[in-house]
């Protein structure tokens, strides 16, 4: 791995581990920006009246913190794992278009520039939140070309989502080598194909809506400032790919979790192809889901009813989802390393941030719920926590893959205990601000929102702490010259084998396969010493 | 390492980084200053220029065998990617056209569509249009029989008609229309009217761009027999462009 480092060949390359690599520093990169927007934001909550942020700055920081977290952090880091494993787990050269790739990379990445550089814009960046709900969106609210701006972004950026979804669905369908069947496909490439076949789905729509809202902005048609268009198209185009969005990002941070689990128990994961198929059932039911973001605007009734049900109907798979990964660490042999830690923490934020959210699914509830810290607390659980917990351990797991170091365990470990401290800390008093609305910069004493807010701060920069750990320590490793074995873990998956053809012709040796086997053979074992 | 190395160097291209530059400095130019949309289109252009000069070189590549391939076994991998992506663009136009559809059905009052279109043009240009998806027909046709000749004048009469298409609707069709005061910004029927139809646009813009690509490659004699996988991908998506605009057709000058 080890080579003169040329930019000029990592600029010009179109090989897939280094611009998995290259999508793996972006993410992190903007991770750290929208970071620092975050604990600004928590710094600006600390107290209340406090004049640390104006209201206009703290909006605009809102909205760079809710679109570089959801779009340009959690789900390219994935994407950037995907680029560098999902070839290696299905035996394929690289992707199928290399220099597609590659386009899809750069243009994330300008994208991501342009985004921020909307900052700069005449007459301020965009302060709309990430949902850039109409009519807010449109000149008459908001005339600066920042907004202008962040909408194109918004555009490319869908663009290349949907040229790296292609590459990823070509190369999955066609691209196994012999021996690789569906059946045998590790999770994580099933979760991927999931993942871009989400992409697939609902990048388009809101490529759509953002020209749209582009061709509204500068050429001055109607669609968001009509009535009859207006803020229920947006909402409709919008959450078409808003909902599925949480999945697509919570979909490989899941295949990781399965993949670490059944790497350090052990033991193969707990009825596969169940897990599968609730993999799938969680990717249907997520195109499906998507009006319970809009139960308060006046839907009509039948709507919210079957919507309400099919976002409860989500819940079940899930369960299923958490309940095998759980079973699978019983009866394992446990090693307990960061990846497993950062993955048992995703298991815990799942599922409280699945139970605040079918709570949500009732339309009820819901109509106390909108718009409140509460939500926030329920999406930063999933989000904050599974996925970024989740692709965090992914992380950890492939390190030695990618760089052929192995990182401080002791300090890896640290930097999860303050990541369970500090996200807890953080989140959890969220479900105590029922009454404080979202996106608003400041709050009175009276209200009595003052104590939540303040434990909230203190938490967030111990969050921000340990996950700024968590990565300086992969960073510190990388410095340091420690090489590790190809295969660390004792992984029985074919990114680390590359045992694609197994032990007869043509069926590769896979975790569920080996794993079983040597069970097996532990068992009979154990029942020889019995005998004797 | 040194193997890996020059492994990893095969293939690369500084196209990608370029082509993504130059998008992004056009979309500085649409949002922020007007020049550089110059700028942006000229580095576009040049970027497609070079990816297209490297794709004549390039042989076809075979395929690495010893895959599973199931249930794809007789599609190769251009064409799959091909469908995957047109797969996106059914969900571009399905929601530009629902968010018509919703619009429409909102809306107390909704012009009829021969007060504003011109029922006859549109229908001159859907023959036009259809008529350039059988000359793309006809050119895989002509490559697969191995008639060079026909596969260049078919090539060479879909791309005609895609820029007889374009010079109807935006040399005669539009300007005729905002003189009688029907512009994008006067209400919801014409909004939707610019926006549909000018996105479909865009896309025989694009096709056209595809076509001239294999124009050049008919000309040096790149596409035989067994060859002609260009032609019918890129064949595919023209088809789909012709699809949208039947859609598009009936809606804005028949309802």
């Amino acid at each position: 791995m080890i080579k003169r480092f040329s930019i000029k060949e990592w600029l010009s390359t179109t090989n897939h581990k280094r611009i998995g690599i290259l999508y793996i520093v972006a993410s992190i990169t903007f991770m750290g920006i929208a970071g620092v927007f975050g604990a600004l934001m928590r710094t600006q909550l600390a107290t209340p009246n406090e004049l640390f942020l104006d209201p206009f700055s703290y909006d605009q920081i809102v909205t760079f913190h809710g679109l570089l977290m959801i779009l340009w952090v959690l789900s390219p880091l994935g994407v950037g794992l995907a680029n560098y494993i999902v070839p290696l787990q299905i035996g394929a050269k690289d992707l199928a278009f290399p220099r597609l790739n590659a386009l899809s990379f750069f243009t994330f990445a300008f994208s991501g520039i342009l985004l921020l550089g909307s900052a700069f814009a005449p007459g301020g960046g965009p302060d709309v939140g990430w949902t850039f709900y109409a009519p807010l969106n449109t000149m008459q609210f908001t005339p600066q070309t920042g907004v202008t701006l962040a909408v194109l972004a918004f555009a490319l950026l869908a663009g290349s989502v949907t040229i790296s979804s292609v590459n990823f669905i070509t190369t999955i369908l066609k691209s196994r080598t012999k021996g690789v069947t569906w059946r045998r496909m590790p999770i994580f490439t099933w979760s991927v194909l999931m993942t871009n076949v989400l992409m697939l789905f609902a990048f388009p729509t809101v490529a759509a809506g953002m020209l749209l809202l582009s061709f509204d902005r500068i050429l001055g048609s109607v669609f968001f400032s009509s009535i009859e268009g207006g803020s229920i198209l947006w909402d409709q185009l919008f959450w078409f790919f808003g909902h599925p969005e949480v999945y697509i990002l919570v979909l490989p941070a899941i295949g990781i979790m399965a993949e670490v689990i059944q790497t350090f128990a052990r033991r193969p994961l707990f009825a596969r192809t169940v897990f599968l198929i609730e993999l799938g059932l969680v990717a249907i039911l997520s195109q499906l889901v998507w009006v319970h973001h809009m139960f308060t605007t006046g839907v009509n009734y039948n709507l919210l009813e079957t919507f309400a049900i099919t976002s409860m109907a989500i819940s079940v798979p899930f369960e299923g989802i958490v309940i095998q990964l759980v079973i699978s660490l019983r009866k394992g042999r446990i090693k307990v390393s960061t990846p497993l830690l950062f993955s048992l923490l995703a298991i815990f934020t799942v599922v409280l941030g699945g139970l605040t959210g079918v709570l949500q699914a009732f339309p009820v509830l819901d109509y106390v719920f909108r718009g409140t810290y509460w939500v926030v607390g329920h999406f930063h659980y999933v989000m904050a926590g599974t996925t970024l917990f989740g692709l965090l351990a992914g992380l950890y797991y492939w390190w030695p893959k990618i760089t052929g170091r192995t990182y401080n365990e002791r300090v890896g470990i640290i930097s999860f205990i303050l990541s369970v401290i500090g996200f807890n800390v953080l989140y959890f008093p969220y479900f105590f601000l029922i009454d404080m609305p979202r996106r608003v910069s400041t709050y009175t004493f009276s209200s009595g929102l003052a104590p939540q807010n303040f434990v909230a701060t203190i938490g967030a920069f111990v969050f921000f702490a340990g996950s700024a750990l968590a990565v300086l320590n992969l960073v510190w490793s990388y410095r340091r010259n420690v090489t590790s074995s190809s295969n660390p873990w004792d992984s029985k998956e074919l990114e680390w084998t590359k045992n694609y053809t197994g032990n007869l012709p043509g069926t590769p040796e896979t975790v569920a396969h080996s794993q079983r086997l040597s069970e097996r053979q532990g068992q009979s074992s154990q029942e020889d010493d019995r005998a004797k | 390492m040194t193997k890996e190395n020059e492994e990893s160097k095969r293939g690369n291209s500084f196209m990608p980084i370029v082509l993504a530059g130059g998008i992004s400095i056009l979309i500085l130019g649409v949002a922020v200053f007007a020049p550089l949309l110059v700028v942006g289109f000229i580095i576009v252009l040049l970027a497609l220029l070079k990816v297209f000069k490297a794709g004549l070189e390039e042989k076809y590549s075979k395929s690495e065998g010893n895959l599973e391939e199931y249930p794809l076994e007789k599609v190769d991998k251009e064409k799959t990617g091909m469908w995957v992506f047109l797969v996106s663009e059914i969900l571009l136009f399905g929601g530009l056209l629902t968010s018509y559809a919703f619009i429409r059905a909102n809306s107390t009052y909704w012009p009829n569509a021969l007060e504003n279109h011109n029922v006859v043009i549109g229908t001159i240009n859907t023959i036009v249009l259809l008529t350039s998806s059988l000359a793309m027909v006809l050119a895989l046709n002509s490559a697969r029989t191995g008639n060079t000749t026909g596969t260049k004048i078919a090539l060479a009469s879909a791309f005609i008609l895609g820029i007889v298409f374009l010079g109807i609707k935006l040399g005669f069709e539009w300007p005729d229309e905002y003189r009688r005061g029907f512009t994008i910004s006067s209400g919801l029927p014409e909004s939707t009217y610019y926006a549909l139809v000018g996105i479909h646009g865009m896309h025989v813009a694009i096709g056209c761009v595809a076509i001239t690509y294999l124009l050049i490659r008919a000309l040096k004699g790149q596409f035989t027999k067994t060859k002609n996988t260009g032609i019918e991908n890129v064949g595919l998506y023209w088809h789909f462009v012709d699809i949208v605009w039947m859609f598009l057709f009936t809606i804005f000058y028949l309802l």
